[in-house]
């Protein structure tokens, strides 16, 4: 049996209601996903149990996952969502920033892969930013969205995520200027 | 949605995390199962209230009130919180007519605990001030140390009953 049939059984075994299987699936899951937790949340405890809630609902919401992307990337979307809920409720670092951005900010031509630096480096410049620069930024580089995604997950316009990357950039590498 | 890099992948989840969800995965998924609504409601309060106080601490930290104690509280709030969910798991068990009053009793001071708890958050919000904070713990503390003597009371009297009912038969 191939990975994939083994995944599938795995998700009827679920929907079925069998812990087991949502223990497997967790085991499989769950440092990848904590990893995406942990790049928002920005705190190693609290991402524990963002990425933990994020099963949950994942498990209690099974029977509408129809496997159209991959559990995987089903999950991470649910995982993303429950740390901007976090963030949103703890963090409160979302008011300190307008919800739409003025045109004034020239919008850089999409890079789509982090600027040229070890993962370690980018990760720990990354934990400077705020809140919603730091989750741009993962959301476009690390976990591969592009604009459009990132404005439906943030829930703001495609323009707004835009400008907010490319604001997020020139933070970020003036952080990483300041390190050298 | 392009693949993502595993390469930032660095960290693994703390050390007994699977553990502690399967714990909650059983708790959700027995959610149907009936059971001692009050326990339920001061035990998810208490640890609601725990994980609220470690953002406070958080938060303070951030802005300005740091002093070096941001790990010292991560940690009482983070120990708290896993005591509140073992007290969950010890006392929910107990469903007896006898555990009733001792249950009623302990949830009669553990409302006048919460009610001092609401004010210290109401304060906090007005006035940031570590004092509060500090409060705030130290009632999260009694909370939890409420519970643990609720669970001894608990055990003594089912033990009690036990014997007395292991008397009755022989």
């Amino acid at each position: 049996m191939n990975h994939e049939d083994r995944q599938r059984k795995l998700i009827l075994a679920c929907k079925r209601g069998d812990i087991r299987a949502m223990e497997t699936l967790y085991r499989q899951y769950a440092r990848s996903m904590f990893n995406v937790a942990y790049r928002i949340v920005n705190d190693f405890h609290f991402a524990e149990d963002v990425m933990q809630e994020a099963f949950l609902k994942a498990f209690e919401r099974i029977g509408q996952f129809r496997g159209d992307a991959s559990f995987g990337a089903w999950l991470k979307r649910i995982t993303i969502n429950e740390s901007l809920n976090w963030v949103k409720k703890y963090g409160n670092r979302y008011s300190d920033f307008p919800a739409n951005f003025s045109e004034e900010v020239e919008v850089d031509s999409a890079e789509t892969e982090p600027p040229g630096l070890e993962p370690e480096k980018l990760l720990k410049a990354m934990q400077a930013l705020n809140p919603q620069y730091r989750t741009i930024i993962s959301l476009f580089y690390i976990e591969g969205y592009d604009y459009r995604e990132i404005a439906e997950i943030m829930d703001i316009s495609y323009q707004n995520a835009r400008t907010m990357m490319t604001r997020a950039k020139k933070k970020l590498k003036k952080i990483l200027e300041n390190e050298k | 949605m392009k693949n993502k890099d595993s390469r930032y992948d660095l960290f693994s989840p703390p050390e007994g995390h699977e553990a502690r969800f399967s714990m909650k995965l059983h708790h959700r998924m027995q959610s149907s199962r009936p059971q001692n609504l009050w326990l339920r409601r001061l035990t998810a309060m208490g640890i609601a209230a725990s994980v609220l106080l470690a953002a406070l601490f958080v938060r303070w930290n951030e802005f300005g009130g740091g002093d070096g104690l941001s790990g010292q509280w991560t940690q009482q709030t983070a120990a708290l919180k896993q005591s509140f969910i073992r007290q969950w798991e010890r006392i929910e068990k107990y469903d007896s007519p006898e555990s009733k009053k001792i249950i009623e009793d302990n949830f009669r001071q553990w409302e006048k605990l919460q009610a001092d708890l609401e004010k210290l958050q109401k304060e906090f919000r007005e006035n940031n001030n570590r004092a509060v904070l500090n409060a705030m713990l130290q009632n999260l503390k009694m909370q939890n140390e409420l519970l643990i003597n609720m669970h001894d009371q608990l055990n003594k009297i089912e033990k009690q009953a036990r014997h007395e009912k292991s008397v009755h038969q022989s």
